[in-house]
């Protein structure tokens, strides 16, 4: 029992979080996995990193648990999606009680700072379009491409907090790029013959991927993004794919795997389930893309 | 850097007349950037005490509230101007202590309205992750203050809260939860023949417990048990409830409920201006969400 006593005023303490001697880690929390990734890429050896949602949630609609609140209680850096993508990451942030990273503190970065958004609405957005993002679409870390201006915000962040440690995060940035420029020229050469092939997506994730790729999104299952869709609409989509000749329905895990399938069969096309984030608690964000080209350079051959 | 979160919100209520009432639920600000992990709220708000007290009646499981809430709080539940404090243990696990004063002007278990005689609340709050897909919250409140005629009043909670949520589900699979409430509670009886006033402490209990069912994305059922004692008077009454959910999207939602009531006496309370000892009640709610994507909370 004393031991047991002890262990936990240790940790209230925060003591055991490193080794004797060794300097103490910067605690940081991502709301995304991919932004997880990105940032244990620039933080290197002088950060821990826990992402809120795992790679198999749907960022959308996270639950909101107390446990979320432990994790940013204790952090010296929050990194969110931005885009209204994790707005649920406001109610774990007050009820976490930690005043470092709370909107505009010094410990808070938007990785979407900078990002040039697709789908931004032109006019007023109402509830009868969906649960449209005001701000334009939020999946943005998909495009390998873009992430150079996400981990631009999340050095500037880190560096915000450890200035003393800013040329060991441009170094880490740096050599990320690198790595990132020659996976980029590997996808572009897997997915090039597959230039132009349309895809139907289960939900409005993809748009910022299949640009780059020069894919093409025939339709959406959803009707409206968040709003399951009624049978007109599936009529309408499964003419259009046998129309234009789509082979492909993009599925996320979370996703009505059932329904996707049933569409792709009706359409002649197939149903391939897709993890849009980065997965298991130690993938980096360039495995999670390889996995995500091989599987979709392997299907639109 | 902002340091205030500031939150008001208006209710608008049908009476079953047709006339609409509109009302000021809560009006609070709360202080962000206190330290030591501690934050203030101040202003009229719905008191974090138990598992429901704090949550509007339409974001509640169930269509109604659990009769104990409602004979031990009043249909309004604890709505109080005061401050509210709460410290978040810097622990690997949740660990929340909340500790209040208000004015205490409830309609039955405070009722002073001064903060000369305040009710003082408390409350400590842990979670824990069983696993991948479980997770459980535990709680205990207590509340002390005084009744509109000036007498003692105590009241102390027990909560508990279990979701199983399967990998990759974006809703729980099953939902058990509860809570418990006991109050000790002074009153002043007149004796009938001598007329005087002696004083009686009151000590009564009462319970609910839910559980649900979301096999579907669409639909819920989930069935209800209330047992409670009267605050005052002597006696109890149990209810059943079972209930279905029909959610076409996150923003609408229409839920059924069947419940039946029966208590050990007729004129304990009242509804719609009549009193039964057994009462079946089939209640309908439609709910429809505006504005941005809401959070889920535990």
């Amino acid at each position: 029992m004393r031991r047991l006593v002890a262990l936990v005023i240790a940790a209230a303490l925060g003591l055991g979080a490193a080794p004797a001697g060794a300097a103490p880690k910067i605690r940081v929390v991502t709301t995304i996995a991919d932004l997880r990734a990105l940032t244990e890429a620039v933080g290197g050896d002088l950060v821990t990193v826990d992402s809120l949602a795992r790679g198999n949630q749907n960022p959308h609609d996270l639950e909101v648990r107390p446990s979320l609140m432990v994790k940013v209680r204790r952090a010296d850096l929050l990194v969110v999606n931005g885009l209204e993508l994790d707005a649920w990451a406001e109610v774990v942030v007050q009820g976490a009680n930690n005043p470092r990273v709370i909107p505009g503190a010094p410990g808070r970065v938007d990785a979407s700072r900078g990002v040039p958004v697709l789908e931004i609405p032109p006019g007023r957005v109402d509830r009868s379009m969906g649960d449209v993002h005001p701000s334009g679409n939020p999946h943005y870390t998909l495009d390998p491409a873009l992430v150079a201006i996400a981990i631009a915000n999340i050095e500037e962040g880190l560096a915000r907090v450890t200035p003393e440690h800013r040329a060991v995060f441009e170094r880490n940035r740096r050599a990320f790029l690198g790595r990132l420029e020659e996976a980029m020229a590997r996808w572009s050469r897997t997915l090039g013959p597959a230039r132009g092939a349309k895809v139907v997506v289960y939900h409005n994730n993809w748009v910022y991927f299949l640009a780059r790729f020069g894919l093409v999104q025939a339709g959406t299952i959803e009707e409206r993004p968040g709003i399951p869709p009624g049978p007109g609409h599936l009529t309408q989509l499964i003419r259009r794919m046998k129309d234009e000749g789509v082979r492909l329905v993009l599925v996320e895990p979370w996703n009505d795997r059932r329904l996707a399938e049933r569409v792709a069969e009706d359409a002649g096309a197939k149903a391939l389930v897709l993890a849009s984030s980065v997965g298991t608690a130690t993938g980096s964000y360039i495995e999670a893309i390889d996995a995500i080209v091989t599987a979709l350079g392997r299907a639109l051959r | 850097m902002p340091f205030v979160a500031a939150e008001s919100r208006r209710g608008a209520e049908g009476d079953p007349r047709g006339e609409l009432g509109l009302s000021l639920a809560e009006a609070n600000l709360t202080l962000l950037t206190l330290p030591f992990g501690t934050q203030a709220k101040l202003g009229q708000m719905r008191n974090r005490f138990g598992l429901l007290n704090q949550i509007h009646s339409h974001d509640r499981p169930q269509i109604d509230s659990p009769n104990v809430l409602v004979r031990f709080l009043g249909e309004e539940g604890l709505v109080e101007r005061g401050a509210e404090l709460t410290w978040v243990a810097p622990l690997p696990f949740f660990l929340e202590a909340l500790a209040g004063v208000f004015n205490g002007d409830n309609e039955t278990a405070f009722g002073r309205g001064s903060l000369r005689s305040a009710l003082v609340t408390g409350r400590l709050r842990t979670f824990v992750e069983l696993g991948d897909t479980g997770a459980l919250q535990l709680g205990a409140s207590v509340a002390r203050g005084e009744t509109g005629d000036a007498q003692r009043s105590l009241l102390a909670g027990w909560e508990a809260k279990y979701k199983l949520t399967p990998e990759t589900w974006r809703h729980a699979l099953l939902t058990l939860a509860g809570e418990a409430l006991y109050s000790v509670r002074d009153v002043e009886v007149t004796d009938e023949t001598t007329f005087a006033g002696e004083e009686r402490t009151r000590r009564r209990f009462g319970w609910y417990a839910y559980a649900e069912i979301q096999p579907f994305q669409r639909w819920l059922g989930g069935l209800r048990y209330d047992w409670t004692e009267f605050p005052v008077l002597r006696g109890h009454e149990w209810a059943v409830q079972p209930y279905l959910a029909f959610m076409p999207s996150e923003f609408l939602r229409f839920r059924l409920a069947y419940k039946h009531s029966e208590r050990d006496k007729r004129d304990c309370c009242s509804a719609n201006d009549a009193t039964a000892r057994i009462v079946d009640e089939l209640l309908f709610q439609a709910s429809f969400i505006l504005g941005a994507h809401p959070a889920h909370p535990f």
